[in-house]
């Protein structure tokens, strides 16, 4: 008996120090996303200031983040206003874009993150290379693009491209 | 970037309606007119989203601006309809005011504050009803005048709040209505049937740019160009009614401009608009 009890209890101390060990918290600080939008005579860059998440490792690394759309800022006092309005992101309507993984996996340059990006209430499965490290502290760098008129961004297609460059930096301890 | 809202937004509205006037009264036909105009109001819009892509998709997407043209234009076959059959107008209106809630306003004014729901329904039922009503005894420029003046102000307000797809959608409306005012200036025509749908394009943008904009204009500028052309129902009062022609005009439209006058300075002494288009 006493045998059995120890034995329960080891493993739920191992338990939970495997599950506290694998879980990285993500705020604004430790997580930078920004982003380049071009136009035909020019560009403009910008980012979200508030965000929030966990990076868990749970047989498999999963990724969830939570993007406050509010905080969103960029190199121009009235664009940061009209990318808040209804032609771009909608804040009030949408507070938050969110992003859950559902596979991380090696690709031909790092690794490969497969995920659901959730925008403007539209939600749409997108793929990314990134360079992940782990350890004590997870490090995440990616650069990739998505089109903004696949999550119903449609203003001005003409004129501001569709495609938007991202730039992730990951730098989160446990 | 003058030329090109010229090009996409100004000109073609204008010339639509202006034409498709002109053939309605050739047809010299009693119905021609209020179908004609109608139709102007709708291809204005279409030829909007196919010059300028106001909305690619064309159907309305979550966005209030993609739903306000075919509000707008909805509104409008209300008017049209109201004369010979007001039962089926009425009918259609309520649906139309209904998706327009359901839509357009956010779902916090709901319930706080209690009179945010009626306020929005009955604008533009009662400005626009009500200017139908006042079109029919007097026919004339004033009220497609004042009507277009009201939603090119409520644009020029909304761009100082950075919201152009909102402002491109009032300013097609207000050149089409311009077109309309100058054939009627030159030939007088009954215009009220468009006005149901005119007025509720003027005050479901004008809350679509309170809500969704971020800006230092003042609330105040955003409601002032969505009461504005309801001021021309003191054409109503049988003293103004009673008025020689020039005077009565002058006296019905001095309120509304003024109005707009208000709205436009409160939103330029608050934003600075610059050419230079950001994005």
């Amino acid at each position: 008996m006493i045998r059995l009890v120890l034995s329960l209890f080891i493993a739920g101390c191992t338990m939970l120090t495997a599950s506290a060990a694998d879980v990285y918290k993500l705020d604004g600080e430790n997580t930078k996303i920004e982003f380049t939008g071009a136009k035909k005579d020019g560009k403009h860059t910008g980012g979200f200031k508030t965000l929030e998440g966990t990076v868990t490792n749970d047989g498999g690394w999963k990724i969830e983040l939570t993007i406050q759309t509010a905080s969103i800022y960029s190199d121009n006092p009235g664009l940061t206003n009209h990318l808040k309005g209804g032609d771009f992101f909608g804040v009030k309507d949408h507070p938050t874009a969110k992003f859950v993984t559902t596979k991380i996996e090696k690709g031909e340059k790092g690794m490969t993150v497969r995920g659901k990006l959730t925008m403007l209430g539209k939600e749409k499965e997108i793929s990314f290379p990134a360079e992940i490290t782990t350890g004590d502290t997870f490090t995440l760098k990616a650069e990739f693009s998505i089109d903004r008129t696949d999550f119903g961004m449609n203003y001005a297609v003409d004129k501001v491209e569709k495609s938007v460059a991202l730039k992730v930096e990951v730098k989160a301890k446990k | 970037m003058i030329l090109e809202a010229l090009r996409e937004i100004v000109g073609p509205p204008f010339v639509i309606g202006v034409l498709c006037i002109l053939f309605a009264k050739l047809l010299r036909s009693q119905t021609a007119v209020p179908i004609s105009i109608v139709v102007a109001f709708a291809f204005a819009f279409a030829s909007g989203n196919y010059l300028a892509d106001l909305n690619p998709e064309w159907w309305p997407t979550s966005k209030r601006a993609t739903w306000l043209p075919w509000l707008a234009v909805s509104g409008a076959v209300c008017g049209l309809l109201a004369r010979r059959w007001p039962l089926l107008a009425g009918s259609l209106w309520t649906c139309v005011a209904a998706i327009a809630v359901v839509r357009i306003l956010a779902k916090d004014y709901y319930t706080s504050p209690l009179w945010a729901v009626p306020a929005f329904v009955l604008l533009p039922t009662l400005t626009g009803f009500g200017l139908m009503k006042r079109d029919q005894q007097k026919p004339g420029f004033a009220i497609p005048l004042v009507m277009g003046l009201s939603l090119i102000a409520a644009g020029i307000v909304i761009i100082h709040a950075h919201s152009k797809s909102l402002m491109d959608v009032l300013v097609i409306g207000g050149i089409c209505l311009m077109g309309f005012a100058l054939v009627c200036a030159i030939s007088p025509f009954e215009t009220g049937a468009i006005m149901p749908g005119a007025s509720l394009l003027l005050s479901t943008a004008c809350f679509a740019g309170y809500h969704e904009t971020f800006s230092e204009v003042p609330p105040s500028a955003f409601w002032l160009p969505a009461v504005a052309p309801g001021l021309l129902l003191i054409g109503f009062l049988p003293f103004v009614d009673r008025l020689r022609p020039r005077t009565r005009i002058a006296i019905q439209i001095l309120p509304p401009l003024i109005v707009l006058g208000i709205a436009l300075g409160l939103a330029m002494s608050h934003e600075t608009l610059t050419f230079e288009d950001p994005f």
